[in-house]
């Protein structure tokens, strides 16, 4: 591995399953005159990061040629394009790492998250953000308040994906929400619900201490509940009953991608109630379909973020409603990284950051 | 509490004619309660019919009985079992004598199209206390005590005024305009949070919808007003916390022609948005006036694609640039009163979110057997050194 001295622009890529490699890539030039160039300050790490590098894909994408990593990150200006008005050197931004085509019928209706040629960081073939350098356009540079740092910029993008997926449940001020799953989306979702005034969001998972950690962190609107290994009914008729939910809660989010708590959170729904798959697990499970057709439930997927959801991220972060710094369990040195990966993989943890390279 | 046999009622007999009347305590019939009541707000309907003897097209028909705002106490519930007829009252027995309720006071009839779709209070057979648009009329709550279903009494908790809960009805409209502003028109618009908003009047209700937006999670929010002691209430809302920022309005007379009354209202808008840093004006306004002028400039200042929620009830017919709206697909939403607003909004003040705006709002409180001092206060009629020095928002006739 060459030293920091010596390279120009140090990207952490993944060669291969279970494979990490540092390569000197060559630095990336503005090209369009809305481009920004970047460079890198810190990068948190997603599950989906951690999946890429163990399993080689998720899904339908694979890696097939080498590809950095990271995609939740905070930059600098560097270099703008001749066009760009808003940003200039030294300002300090949160970066949103996914470009759409902006002419593809989704992109033209305003769903630009569902593009059908959208080039997003970190999934196959577009590289990521852990390397020193990036280009983003202008548009999808949010800029940070003084007050705000880069740490906290980096975690607007899982925050953006908590407000995308309770924006898609509709939920309203005095709602009641049940979100399952309390790793940092889950956390994060709580997060929102609370700033869009639900009357009781109660957090569900195996895991004791992440269950603390959001009933703290969410104080004192949060209960929480430690799934059992009973039927789903049963789990979802203890939320309900522990927690006064009538018929049952307005919401269900599940951030888990496992299939108890998906059943779970049908059952814990009440009738005409709102459900969002947020949590990514297996590609097929059981569902009870007969109760979200009794129930006349309102059944969304989520995927990623869209327009305004960086912006809302950014506006609850600048102004009080939610302290991501509590959530940065802890920063390692970009030749680190890996530890960072090794961490996540163990459940280590919350959000730990890699600093870009210096 | 025991129930006294006979109760006090204010009645309105014509315009500034009102008389405290005797009258013997109503009893709850089956699926009702008798609720003693602590507060009630004062509205700008009931100083119509206190002014003018009429409210619109609504006039007086016969003696009757304002105020509609209200919260108390449960009294006395039927001796009669609950009744099985539940298309007119659903039978709701959880009431006990001693619950402190706040008082839903539209009864629809729950089997027409309106009422089976949410909207019940656009119900046509809808019966509103305090209101001569049907006869026989309702009265009103400035009474003693009433009897009302039981379902259209909402529990509110200890930890809640009687003044807090005869805020809840105001705060359920402005709960209603901040849904429609959401559900109506084209689509739900941007998402609360993060978004921005102008409220147009500084009244009661201006005030509370700005204070309720900044519950919902909208960051920017501006009031505007051409009364500045009332701006500066506004601005220590919620000890401050609610960031809503004041503009206010030059007095002007209007100008001659409608095209300079326009033209000053666009001027206006510009200014307001540039204040708040906007370059294209507000995600949603709400209206909170009635008057022309502010409606005018509620079309201006709305962003192309906004949404404007007329709150304010004043002139039916009004001068309006159409074209700037309907050619910046800014939507004009009216409301009516509330739909299922009651529960949210006791959650609300329950939640302590609001703590501090009961303060705020209710600048005076009156007896019932003072209540034409009430009305003259709520008029900006009162009289000498009647009003202790301090601008009348919300009057109060309080037990």
């Amino acid at each position: 591995m060459a030293t920091q001295t010596e390279t120009k622009n140090n990207s952490f890529v993944l060669s291969g399953v279970k494979n990490i490699v540092y390569e000197d890539r060559p630095i990336p030039e503005l090209k369009e005159p809305y481009d920004v160039l970047l460079q890198v300050n810190f990068t948190g790490i997603c599950g989906s990061d951690v999946h890429y590098w163990q399993h080689g894909g998720i899904g339908e994408f694979k890696v097939k040629d080498p590809m950095v990593l990271g995609h939740e990150s905070s930059g600098t200006v560097l270099e703008t394009g001749s066009s760009v008005k808003s940003l200039k050197k030294g300002d300090r931004v949160a970066m949103e790492p996914g470009i759409p085509c902006r002419r593809c019928i989704r992109c033209k209706e305003g769903y630009y998250n569902l593009c059908s040629d959208m080039r997003f960081a970190a999934t196959p073939p577009y590289d990521g953000t852990l390397a020193k350098y990036y280009i983003l356009p202008e548009d999808f540079c949010y800029k940070l308040p003084e007050h705000i740092s880069l740490e906290e910029g980096a975690l607007l993008e899982p925050l953006a994906v908590g407000v995308h997926i309770t924006r898609q449940s509709k939920l309203k001020h005095g709602d009641s929400i049940v979100i399952f799953g309390a790793g940092p989306v889950g956390i994060l979702c709580a997060a929102v619900a609370k700033s869009l005034g639900a009357s009781k969001i109660i957090s569900v998972d195996i895991n004791q201490d992440r269950l603390d950690f959001v009933k703290k962190f969410t104080a004192p609107i949060c209960s929480t509940y430690v799934s059992q290994k009973i039927s789903a009914q049963e789990n979802a008729a203890n939320i309900i009953r522990e927690n006064d939910l009538g018929d049952g809660a307005d919401v269900a989010i599940d951030a888990s991608g496992v299939e108890p708590s998906i059943q779970a959170a049908i059952h814990v729904l009440r009738r005409g109630g709102s459900y969002v798959q947020g949590g990514m697990g297996r590609d097929e499970c059981t569902f009870p379909i007969m109760a979200a057709c009794i129930k006349e439930l309102q059944i969304s997927g989520s995927f990623r973020y869209s327009q305004g959801d960086y912006a809302t991220a950014l506006n609850l972060v600048a102004n009080g409603s939610v302290d991501v710094k509590q959530v940065i369990s802890r920063k390692v040195k970009f030749e680190e990284a890996l530890q960072a990966f090794e961490d996540i993989k163990d459940g280590k943890g919350i959000k730990v950051l890699i600093a870009g390279p210096e | 509490m025991a129930p006294s046999s006979e109760i006090q009622s204010l009645v309105l007999h014509g315009a500034k004619d009102l008389r405290l009347e005797t009258r013997p305590a109503p009893q709850p019939k089956p699926n009702e309660v008798q609720v003693t009541i602590k507060a009630t707000g004062l509205c700008g309907s009931d100083l119509h019919y206190y002014t003018h003897g009429r409210n619109g097209n609504f006039v007086l028909q016969s003696p009757m009985c304002l105020g509609h705002e209200a919260a108390g106490v449960v009294t006395a519930v039927p001796e009669q079992p609950a009744s099985n007829d539940t298309t007119i009252t659903p039978a709701d027995s959880s009431l006990k004598v001693g619950d402190r309720v706040a008082l839903e006071v539209g009864i629809p009839c729950r089997t027409c199209n309106l009422c089976a779709t949410g909207r019940y209070n656009l119900c046509p057979k809808l019966s509103f206390r305090s209101s001569a648009k049907t006869f026989p009329h309702a009265d009103g709550t400035l009474q003693d005590a009433i009897t009302q279903p039981a379902n259209m009494c909402h529990k509110i908790p200890e930890s809640m005024s009687f003044e807090e809960g005869a805020l809840i009805e105001p705060l359920a409209v402005c709960l209603h305009a901040i849904n429609r502003s959401q559900t109506a028109g084209s689509g739900s618009g941007v998402p609360l949070t993060g978004s921005t908003a102008l409220v147009i009047g500084a009244g009661a209700m201006g005030m509370l919808t700005a204070a309720a937006l900044s519950v919902s999670g909208v960051t920017q929010i501006v009031i505007a007003d051409i009364d500045a002691p009332r701006l500066k209430i506004c601005e220590g809302l919620g000890g401050g916390k609610f960031g809503i920022k004041t503009f206010l309005i030059p007095k002007k007379a209007p100008l001659p022609t409608t095209e300079e009354n326009l033209a000053s209202a666009t001027e206006l808008a510009a200014q307001v948005s540039a204040f708040a840093g906007l370059a294209t004006g507000f995600d949603r306004v709400y209206e909170c006036t009635g008057v022309p002028p502010c409606v005018q400039l509620g079309i201006f200042a709305s962003t192309p694609g906004g949404k404007l929620v007329l709150v304010g009830m004043g002139n039916p017919v009004q001068t309006l640039p159409l074209g700037a709206a309907a050619l910046r697909e800014v939507d004009i939403i009216g409301v009516f009163r509330y739909a299922n607003c009651y529960p949210p909004a006791i959650q609300m003040f329950a939640s302590g979110k609001l703590a501090g705006i009961a303060d705020a709002l209710v600048s005076h409180r009156v007896p019932l057997s003072e209540g034409s001092k009430a009305f003259r206060l709520a008029a900006n009629q009162a009289q000498e050194g009647e009003d202790e020095g301090r601008v009348a928002v919300k009057v109060m006739i309080t037990a």
